[in-house]
């Protein structure tokens, strides 16, 4: 566990994936989340 | 019906309808070929059925047989309905579909055969690329001609992106297959070494940029602010996204080629401009999300425009990811690994698949004189199947890839390896597993899909519209 957690966090490699990953992760549940949050709304209340 | 008072709607139903077919073909052979990565024996010792012969079959069929008819359908609808005339010419627009759909029978019979020019996503030897050469100057000719014939004062932005498509893959085509023909079926690129590399990437990244984005982009514009009932957000943004996506695409290709006898130099600058790259890409969907503004009720019950929307979401997260795995230092340890494949697909699956898909589904009823599809629950069973599916398909490529990475990396205090190539290949069987039923998934949607559209269009004697009078030469802008 520590020789992975070392190759993941350890170096800037590991590192800069591991950031990358987890902001494309991030994208997803913004987008998951303001979809819903934009839909729920009633009809053209959003600004046009 | 006078045809000069009519749309040319016979091509783009041609197109449409295979663009299905194709779709289902080549994502059955992914689904396959992907099997055979878990389950190694499904090769049956038949040569022909290796994965290293159905691969560039798969990439083919999903690009250019399914990608490609879904462009040739809704560029055709696009540039009549939005110049308000005509095709250029019916006789021409006839020979690019049947001249296509040859093309994409020689690639089905010719891979499997081993017949290669060994070019990722250029295999095809000489004959089929004249064949393929012949059938892209004709859609020029016709898209071109038919925007030179418009009623309408300006040329509506979709028309720039199809238009940048098929002209750049005109040059990448003919600059990337220069080669001496030794044979019937067998040539050899006229680039030594290094350079042919540079050039097979210069050609392979731009076929991502133009043919898999640019194009796609412009269906993007014309159906997502259709469908949607609103004006696309900013037309100055999409101008301004055209020119800075389609002058920054061309200098990305050396970022397939880091740490490789490509010059140091070459790989740097590739990296720099995958990083400029990420400014005009999230403009193409920030305009494609907030042309929803003040339509996003509408995503509560139109499966069409959630299958666009979502589609603009994984183009976002997939041109975040490209230019992150373009540095150096993330692309030591993506390179060669399933990440790649992962990315790859977010692209392919999230972004391109699921943008034709709702843009088929808008378009084919109308082609046939439909208000709708047949079922709308359907439509909806096909996006829940689809998102699940590549969400698992990239989820099991990034744990797969970052593993394989890693595991590549491990070095123990005297310099050895701490794993073997073997036991990184077992670390991997549990997502390749993942990764053909995520990819089963997605399958399974493309025969709901086909199976709605078979009750949609069955017994209908399609007709073709009138073309649809500009009503002001000078509207205001």
């Amino acid at each position: 566990m520590d020789l992975w957690m070392k190759l993941l966090f350890g170096n800037w490699i590991g590192l800069l994936s591991m950031i990358v990953i987890f902001f494309t992760i991030g994208m997803a549940v913004f987008y998951t989340y303001y979809f819903m949050k934009e839909s729920s709304k009633e009809d053209n209340q959003d600004g046009q | 019906m006078d045809t000069q008072t009519t749309y040319n709607y016979k091509v783009v139903r041609q197109f449409a309808i295979m663009a299905v077919v194709w779709g289902i073909v080549g994502m059955a052979v992914g689904v396959f070929i992907a099997s055979e990565l878990a389950f190694p024996a499904l090769n049956f010792d038949i040569p022909w059925l290796t994965f290293s012969r159905l691969r560039p079959l798969h990439t083919n069929a999903v690009i250019f047989a399914f990608g490609g008819s879904a462009l040739f359908a809704t560029s055709y609808y696009v540039v009549q309905r939005t110049c308000h005339t005509r095709l250029f010419s019916d006789g021409l627009a006839a020979f690019t579909f049947w001249g296509w759909q040859l093309v994409i029978l020689s690639a089905a019979i010719t891979l499997p055969l081993g017949i290669t020019s060994s070019k990722e996503y250029a295999e095809l030897e000489w004959p089929i690329d004249i064949l393929i050469t012949l059938v892209w100057v004709t859609y020029a000719i016709v898209f071109f001609g038919t925007i030179m014939k418009r009623k309408t004062p300006h040329i509506y932005v979709a028309n720039w992106f199809y238009g940048a498509f098929i002209l750049t893959i005109a040059v990448l085509h003919l600059g990337n297959n220069a080669e001496l023909p030794v044979s019937l079926w067998k040539s050899y690129s006229v680039y030594p070494g290094a350079v042919d590399a540079m050039v097979q990437w210069w050609y392979g990244h731009n076929a991502v940029g133009f043919f898999l984005t640019a194009a796609f982009l412009g269906m993007m514009y014309y159906f997502v602010p259709k469908q949607a009932g609103r004006p696309v957000y900013s037309y100055r943004l999409s101008v301004v996204h055209f020119w800075a996506l389609i002058s920054t695409y061309m200098w990305a290709g050396p970022h397939h080629l880091h740490y490789t006898a490509l010059p140091d130099w070459t790989q740097s600058a590739g990296m720099v401009f995958s990083l400029i790259l990420l400014a005009p890409s999230w403009g193409g969907m920030i305009n494609g999300i907030m042309t929803l503004s003040g339509a996003w009720h509408k995503l509560r019950n139109d499966p069409i425009l959630r299958f666009l929307v979502v589609s603009l979401s994984f183009y976002g997260m997939s041109t975040f990811e490209g230019p992150m795995m373009a540095i150096k230092t993330v692309n030591a340890l993506s390179h060669y690994t399933d990440w790649t494949v992962g990315h790859v697909h977010s692209g392919a699956l999230g972004w391109v698949g699921l943008v034709s898909i709702g843009s088929l589904y808008a378009m084919i009823p109308k082609l046939f004189g439909k208000e709708k599809m047949y079922s709308s629950k359907l439509l909806e069973v096909h996006f829940w199947i689809a998102t699940i599916g590549v969400v698992l398909y990239i989820v099991a490529m990034w744990i797969s890839g970052v593993m394989q990475g890693l595991m590549w990396r491990a070095v123990n205090d005297d310099g050895t390896l701490t794993y073997s190539f073997v036991e990184s290949l077992q670390a991997m069987y549990p997502f390749y597993v993942l990764r053909a039923a995520g990819g089963l998934l997605y399958l399974s949607g493309m025969f709901v899909m086909a199976y709605n559209v078979w009750k949609t269009v069955a017994g209908v004697k399609a007709v073709d519209p009138a073309v649809v009078p500009v009503l002001d030469a000078h509207p205001a802008h």
